[in-house]
């Protein structure tokens, strides 16, 4: 087979689908040079081939009581292995209403002494979201209520952008963190298909300071490119205990109210999020397969852009979820 | 029931009319046995069984626990299988970690070979959980098998969608010690070359886990098993290849169809299975197609005394399946007809007697199906029936051929540049490929992926970053070429090259798949699509075809018994100008196709014949040429394992390139598949086998059995059989001189 042959064979599997004219628009800012988007990146000296973006946004959360959540979670009588529905209401009866009575039981005592003891006079919440976990649907609003009982500092938010439909390499991670009314926003962004590993090594790095996640569709999407990513590279990635999936939660709350569960959907009618010159998420391979092959950062600032947006709509529908009665029509 | 008692029993039969051309009798061999310690578990399971171990395997055990590679082809039923379970159950027994692969090159393989797997596990306490993993696996088990399963059981194209999740397979993988490969002998041509590449992307994500197992290549008996063992594996291994199980006397009778002309073969079969049948003898009987199977069982059924006569095909349900090879097993089912699915694998013990209706297109698998014949030291009976076709009826000729059979050469081609692109892609997709990794042969195929886009240089290495997954973007049967699907009622049914869907897959073709026959509706080329529907029809089809070839490059050229003999790189233009339509009553129809010609490149064999005069024996060198050329592609068979569809041929008065008569064979597969090299290195085996063949047979001016080809694009015309016996003959005439 000679070269051009192969050349054809080749051909369309890789090129990303091209740009609309109306995406390529986005390449023109009137406002700032395209250097500067550059220039507003870090280069932290560990992680040669990253940039790091910083930005902050006024937002403030507020997590129900941990009061609240545990008389809720104590009167759960059916966190005991062996306790389902029946035989709670069995025990009610008999006067057993917290895990606390149960302690004293002839027969359950045992277990519920067990549990109590695993999650600690302070409520670990790593132990907590363990059995709560284990015993409820992964959409359960008491699972985004634990959250209450990590750190705030402690929870973090995040997003990927990658270069394909899957297994393809991560080129930008969002993360986000709860501070004082502020959320703090950090794009690393590999500037070129080298600065992948150093990417995963500089989340892996901001993982050590995680005891829970927070992603739409990370569980099953990102989460799992990012332990395959990292075992590409012989690397291993930390592991933490809590992840929130919000997308479980939509899809709880807003079964029917909604088309269907994207982020997108979700902006427009519940957090009320408008995006103005957004770039579409299907396009943000080919800006940074352009910005690869030009070398102008020119595609990179509607992609950071994009991204940021993705990370904010992530806390915000956090926020969301954890208030009372949705409202779907907002 | 002994030969000459069946010989004697059908001289009474009324309706024999003396078929029987030959008759041989293979001696049986008594068991050769040898002893080796074994973990007290597995010898107390063993002596359990009533089993004491051959010779051959021993000798594998052994070899393998020296660390060695194992390439075992000794015959069917010959207890293969035990011999690389056992190593399996002793290793994981002796540590709790250690795990192996098995790879088959079919599901239902995998699947049969798992329930004796899981019962030797169990008897042993080996808690090996051998587990199934491929397209059938349901979703809720595969964690727990990627967890805990020890021995996973699964194929090459599962295995090739699976790399590139290593890191979900780390357990299994860091802590191989046995990759067996069983039924080896399927991995021939370009599937072949196909796995030797995946076994190679294998190794590489082992070595990154740490583990260096030990292969064991299973295989029906081959000419080359060494040479195979290390083309598919890259590995030296030891070859396992004499027999130590019991054998007992084996009778072959070769069955002349053509001396009745009033009955058809279908009908001659179905009379012989019941007739043995009738006798108390379990039978099985080997058809090409279902329908065909069917035919002869229910025409047995009619005529024998017993009703416990059933045909057998791939497409039963599992449970079907299962009940009728109990039913063979315990000896209820007396006859059973089959196409080549119960050739192999399938456990189904040893019967009384074999009938293969016609040549299954290879000695291996004409001997795997006779294998199906016999039980310990007990007599077998195997009757071969041929068709008319040239290979086919030689054996009747020269039987000795058929009952000295060694083995065919399993070739694997040289990779194509297009299998190498592929593979390096999935390579870099499943680990960083660094630049010590890529050999000087590969650096072509590395320029052509980064300029595409699809690799991109990275400090860690090669990096794959197609859109879409590398290996959906590369699926296998697409490296070897098989760019064209046989579509039914939405179902893949298989997938062919280019050159083989015009050759088979025109509309109006009848195809068999799983011995289904299937008639193609439309093939479009450009989509890669052929549209068939399942029909039962009483006909065959044979594609025409015509072709001009170019030669390319040539590389070594040996003069052998007067001829000059040469091989090297050609180009084909073919096209397929009509098919033939064959009835069961071989009344044929001619039907035209408008197909574009295709061209493509391929491996070449040619023969050129200097001072050959224009007239031998009284008729034109055309006729003797063509001739010589069909003789030449029938016998190929006979020396490496390959369709003789696979092989095509053009004969020249005057090839403008060679400047002489000449005969060109050449690999009927896009880019070749290693037949040609084959065939140049045998040449003179070849044309004494196609001399023999064609001077044997009785006919004066060539017939079906010898010269005559069905698939021959100019209707065999012209033809000369003397001449084509003095083009073939040892000493022939441009022996006297050679050019320069």
């Amino acid at each position: 087979m000679r070269n051009d042959r192969l050349a054809g064979w080749l051909a369309g599997r890789a090129t990303p689908p091209e740009p609309t004219q109306g995406a390529k628009d986005l390449l023109d800012v009137p406002d700032r040079a395209p250097e500067e988007v550059i220039l507003s990146g870090v280069q932290e000296p560990e992680f040669p081939g990253t940039l790091t973006f910083a930005s902050e946004v006024p937002f403030d959360l507020r997590f129900p009581s941990v009061g609240n959540l545990r008389t809720s979670v104590e009167r759960m009588l059916h966190l005991l292995y062996g306790i389902g529905p029946c035989r709670s209401e069995q025990l009610r009866r008999q006067g057993y209403e917290t895990l606390a009575d149960l302690t004293s039981h002839p027969q359950w005592g045992e277990g519920a002494r067990a549990l109590l003891d695993k999650w600690g006079r302070r409520w670990d919440a790593k132990a907590v979201f363990h059995t709560l976990r284990t015993w409820l649907p992964a959409s359960d609003p008491l699972l985004l209520a634990a959250l209450g009982l990590v750190p705030r500092e402690h929870i973090l938010f995040f997003d990927l952008e990658t270069l394909g439909l899957s297994n393809a390499p991560i080129f930008l991670i969002a993360t986000a963190r709860l501070a004082d009314r502020t959320l703090l926003v950090h794009q690393h962004l590999a500037t070129s298909l080298g600065g992948e590993r150093p990417l995963l090594d500089r989340f892996s790095r901001e993982l050590e300071k995680t005891t829970a996640l927070v992603s739409y569709n990370g569980k099953a999407f990102d989460w799992n490119l990012l332990r395959e990513r990292s075992a590409y590279y012989s690397q291993r990635l930390p592991s933490v205990e809590i992840h929130a999936d919000l997308l479980h939660h939509v899809r709880r709350q807003f079964v029917g109210l909604l088309p269907d569960a994207h982020l997108a959907t979700i902006e427009e009618n519940v957090l009320g999020v408008r995006r103005a010159n957004d770039l579409p998420s299907s396009l943000v391979p080919s800006f940074y397969s352009m910005y690869l092959e030009t070398g102008s950062p020119a595609p990179l600032r509607p992609i950071l852009d994009h991204n940021r947006q993705d990370i904010k709509s992530l806390a915000l529908l956090l926020r969301t979820l954890l208030g009372e009665a949705p409202d779907a029509t907002r | 029931m002994r030969l000459d008692e069946f010989l004697s029993a059908l001289d009474c039969d009324p309706s024999y009319q003396g078929q029987v051309v030959y008759a041989a009798s293979v001696p049986a061999h008594a068991a050769e046995h040898a002893e080796i310690e074994l973990r007290p578990e597995v010898a107390a399971t063993l002596s359990e069984r009533g089993i004491r171990l051959y010779r051959h395997q021993v000798e594998t055990i052994e070899a393998l626990r020296a660390g060695r590679d194992v390439i075992l082809t000794t015959p069917t039923a010959s207890g293969k299988t035990l011999a690389f379970h056992i190593p399996t159950v002793e290793w994981l027994s002796a540590d709790p970690k250690a795990t192996a692969l098995y790879l088959y090159p079919l599901k239902a393989l995998a699947n049969d070979q798992l329930e004796k797997l899981r019962a030797l596990d169990e008897e042993c306490g080996a808690d090996l959980c051998p587990s199934t993993y491929d397209g059938d696996t349901p979703p809720q088990k595969r964690a727990w098998i990627r967890r805990s399963a020890r021995v996973v059981l699964t194929n090459p194209h599962a295995l090739h969608q699976y790399l590139p999740w290593h890191h979900q397979w780390a357990r299994l993988f860091a802590n191989l010690k046995l990759v067996v490969l069983d039924e080896a002998h399927h991995y021939r041509g370009v599937v072949g070359g196909n796995v030797a590449e995946l076994l190679a992307r294998l190794s590489r994500v082992l070595k990154h886990y740490g583990a260096r197992p030990q292969f064991v290549v299973s295989s029906a008996s081959i000419a080359n098993p060494e040479d195979f063992a290390r083309a598919l594996t890259g590995r030296d291994a030891v070859s396992v290849d004499e027999d130590g199980s019991a054998r007992g006397p084996r009778s072959v009778v070769f069955w002349d169809p053509m001396a009745d002309p009033s009955s058809s073969i279908t009908r001659q079969a179905a009379t012989l299975l019941s007739f043995l049948t009738d006798r108390g003898m379990q039978t099985i009987c080997f058809a090409r197609s279902r329908v065909m199977a069917e035919r002869i069982a229910s025409a047995a059924r009619r005529n024998s005394s017993t009703t416990a006569i059933q045909s057998y095909r791939a497409g039963y349900l599992a449970q079907e399946r299962r009940d009728l090879e109990a039913d063979l097993r315990n000896g209820r089912l007396r006859g059973v007809v089959s196409t080549s699915a119960l050739e192999s694998g399938i456990d189904i013990g040893g019967l009384d007697a074999a009938i293969l209706v016609g040549f299954p297109g290879s000695l291996l698998s004409a001997w795997q199906q006779a294998g199906r014949a016999g039980r310990g030291s007990r007599p077998s009976l195997v009757i071969y029936i041929p068709y008319e076709d040239p290979l086919d009826r030689y054996f009747l000729r020269d039987p000795e051929r058929f009952l000295a059979y060694t083995g065919e050469r399993l070739v694997l081609p040289h990779r194509t540049l297009r299998q190498r692109a592929g593979h390096l892609a999935c390579a870099a997709a499943e680990l960083p490929l660094r630049s010590e990794e890529i050999a000087a042969e590969d650096e072509e195929a590395m320029a052509a992926l980064r300029e595409s886009g699809l690799l991109a240089s990275t400090p860690s290495g090669a990096i794959y970053r197609g859109l879409r997954r590398a290996h959906e973007a590369f699926p296998l049967e697409e490296m070897a070429g098989e760019t064209v699907r046989l579509v039914c009622a939405g179902r893949t049914l298989e997938t062919m090259d280019p050159v083989r869907a015009r050759r088979d897959a025109y509309p109006g073709a009848v195809l068999l798949h799983r011995g289904e026959t299937y008639v193609v509706q439309a093939l479009d080329l450009a989509k890669g699509m052929a549209t068939a529907v399942r029909e039962d029809v009483d006909y065959s089809t044979q594609g025409l075809r015509t072709s001009a070839v170019e030669i390319l490059s040539a590389g070594t050229s040996v003069p052998s018994g007067g001829t000059h003999v040469a091989h090297g790189r050609v180009r084909v233009t073919e096209s397929f100008v009509g098919y033939k339509a064959i009835h069961d009553d071989r009344s044929a129809s001619l039907h035209p196709l408008a197909l574009p010609p295709h061209a493509y490149e391929t491996d070449g064999v040619w023969a050129t014949f200097r001072n050959l005069p224009l007239e031998i024996e009284g008729t034109d060198l055309l006729g003797a040429l063509h001739g010589a050329e069909h003789a030449l592609i029938s016998m190929a068979p006979l020396l490496v394992l390959c369709d003789a569809a696979d092989v095509a041929g053009v004969s020249m008065l005057l090839h403008p390139q060679t400047g002489a008569p000449t005969i060109l064979l050449y690999d009927g597969i896009e880019d070749g598949a290693g037949i040609a090299e084959v065939l140049f290195g045998e040449w003179p085996r070849l044309a004494a086998a196609a001399h023999a063949m064609v001077s044997q047979c009785p006919c004066d001016a060539g017939c079906p059995a010898c010269l005559l080809s069905p698939r021959c694009g100019s209707q065999n015309q012209p033809l000369s059989k003397p001449g084509a016996m003095r083009i073939l003959a040892p000493s022939a005439p441009a022996s006297r001189k050679e050019d320069a």
